[in-house]
């Protein structure tokens, strides 16, 4: 396997250049694994929602990139963590066009069906960790 | 008889004073353990059964006891010569044991040296402590630039690694003032006063400062000034610490100076045509560079009364929510201005991620092309293009 050693990247975000610098590296990320220019589009893009949610909401976060390695499936896990306020009512976040922060609220659902895999861990003390996998 | 009295009592106290402050051990002449007191067998961690009648060597190291040295103290001693200073021991169970002391002989009434009475301090503790500071201190001035002034700023001392870094030998700036390292308008400033009063009230300062180097060469110093304090805890001279960052300071400003350059650069808004004007979106977007967008765009529309505007976004790496939002909101206000807005050069890719995201672009005007789009923007402006026909 080619990419079987391939190293997480851990990007800090605490500014709009990183959310931009993230959306970047994701892409390069999933080119990098194999996935072709549409699925690199969808992680890309889904990375950008993930780390401009932690960056207006928490100030602060991280994002990983995992590959991920199944039974003759390759794939990319990412991993976006913070420390902020948590969301008080997931249900609604989940909805389409509901926002907290004057954006288009299409985030956290449109992050979803960029995805394969979605999965929002809220039995936290604090802050919001998001884990979402695409598979090639 | 009186006054003989209170001599002999004040002989008592004292040997009092010392037995109680000090350490004691009397030996023979011929180095014996006579006896000691607590204070001393405390400090070697001996009871005083375990010393009594033993040779003063077993409180030294092997190499010591064989030396000429060790002899000599012994003989010196046997002449009713005193000795003192710090002394090196070793205490039960091989314990490094540093100890300030007087070793004195005692004369019988015809003045031959009979017993020594040795007078210690444990000094073990400073020792260590000093051992300590004086690593802390070397490790400081291996890695940093200090130098030290006097409260009035005249220069005390510097080290190597501060004198390279402003290109000056320590002769050249002994005694000077330290506003040698300054700007003159800043070392005539009240800011200036205001910082030597600052140290010498003893408050301490720390942060960026530009200095001045040999030949006027401009230098970045991050550095703190820290007055030291007497015992009584008045300031007495102040260290500075410094690390050169020059050569961050300069990165530093190069990047701003790029950043704003790429700024400058990043809205090139063209004319296409009579009342037709292009803006092609390359790279990353972020809130600050569609703040400036919009603003150009929106004086630019003005300045050529412009009908159509394409905004060219083949070179947008990502098209997110925020992004596709401020797209939205720029297209609304050239509405506003009586302007279409094109948005071209959404790529296949991109336009499949927008789908799934659930972004809708119903009020906006988008071609997939360039081509498509000044095609469209000549049509909106009552042209046509036609192909010529062939003779």
């Amino acid at each position: 396997m080619p990419h079987s050693n391939k190293k997480s990247n851990r990007l800090t975000i605490s500014g709009e250049t990183d959310v931009a610098y993230a959306a970047l590296g994701a892409k390069n990320y999933a080119e990098e694994i194999g996935f072709s220019k549409t699925g690199q589009c969808m992680i890309s893009t889904a990375v950008s929602e993930l780390a401009r949610n932690i960056y207006v909401y928490a100030k602060k976060g991280t994002i990983t990139l995992n590959f991920l390695e199944g039974n003759s499936k390759k794939g990319i896990e990412v991993v976006a963590e913070d420390s902020g306020p948590g969301i008080t009512d997931i249900e609604t976040a989940m909805q389409d066009n509901f926002s907290t922060g004057s954006t288009m609220g299409v985030g956290l659902p449109g992050t979803k069906r960029l995805m394969d895999e979605f999965q929002i861990d809220t039995h936290r003390a604090q802050g919001v960790k998001v884990t979402v996998k695409k598979w090639i | 008889m009186k006054a003989n009295e209170l001599e002999v009592n004040k002989h008592q106290a004292i040997i009092n004073a010392l037995d109680k402050s000090q350490g004691t051990i009397e030996f023979n002449m011929d180095g014996t353990i006579i006896t000691a007191n607590d204070n001393f067998l405390n400090a070697l961690g001996y009871s005083l059964e375990e010393v009594k009648g033993k040779h003063h060597r077993i409180f030294c190291e092997e190499s010591y006891i064989n030396s000429q040295e060790y002899k000599a103290f012994w003989e010196k001693l046997n002449r009713g010569k005193f000795d003192s200073g710090e002394y090196k021991r070793i205490g039960k169970n091989g314990r490094e044991v540093y100890i300030q002391a007087t070793y004195n002989p005692i004369f019988d009434v015809k003045g031959k040296p009979v017993q020594v009475l040795k007078i210690a301090t444990d000094v073990t503790k400073q020792k260590i402590l000093n051992a300590e500071f004086e690593g802390k201190i070397s490790a400081i001035d291996k890695s940093q630039g200090t130098i030290e002034f006097n409260m009035d700023g005249t220069i005390i001392t510097s080290n190597d690694n501060f004198l390279n870094v402003l290109g000056y030998a320590l002769e050249e700036v002994k005694g000077k003032h330290h506003r040698i390292f300054c700007e003159e308008s800043y070392a005539n400033s009240s800011e200036y006063r205001s910082f030597w009063e600052m140290l010498n009230r003893g408050e301490f300062h720390s942060g960026e400062y530009k200095r001045f180097g040999k030949n006027g060469r401009e230098v970045y110093l991050q550095a703190t000034y820290n007055p030291i304090f007497d015992l009584n805890g008045k300031p007495l001279k102040v260290l500075k610490i410094a690390t050169d960052i020059t050569e961050q300071k300069r990165l530093g400003v190069e990047r701003s100076k790029q950043a704003a350059l790429i700024m400058e650069m990043s809205t090139p808004v063209m004319q296409l045509w009579d009342n037709v004007l292009l803006l092609p979106i390359v790279g990353l977007v972020d809130s600050k560079r569609v703040q400036l967008i919009m603003e150009t765009v929106l004086q630019k529309i003005l300045d050529y009364q412009a009908k159509v505007i394409i905004l060219d976004i083949q070179g947008v790496p990502a098209v997110d929510s925020a992004v596709a939002n401020h797209l939205i909101k720029v297209t609304k206000a050239t509405k506003l201005m009586g302007c279409t807005c094109i948005v071209t050069g959404i790529s296949p890719q991109v336009s499949q991620a927008l789908v799934n995201l659930g972004i809708e672009l119903t009020d906006i005007l988008t071609q997939s092309t360039l081509k498509d789009g000044v095609t469209t923007a000549l049509r909106v402006i009552g042209f046509q293009l036609t192909k010529n026909k062939k003779d």
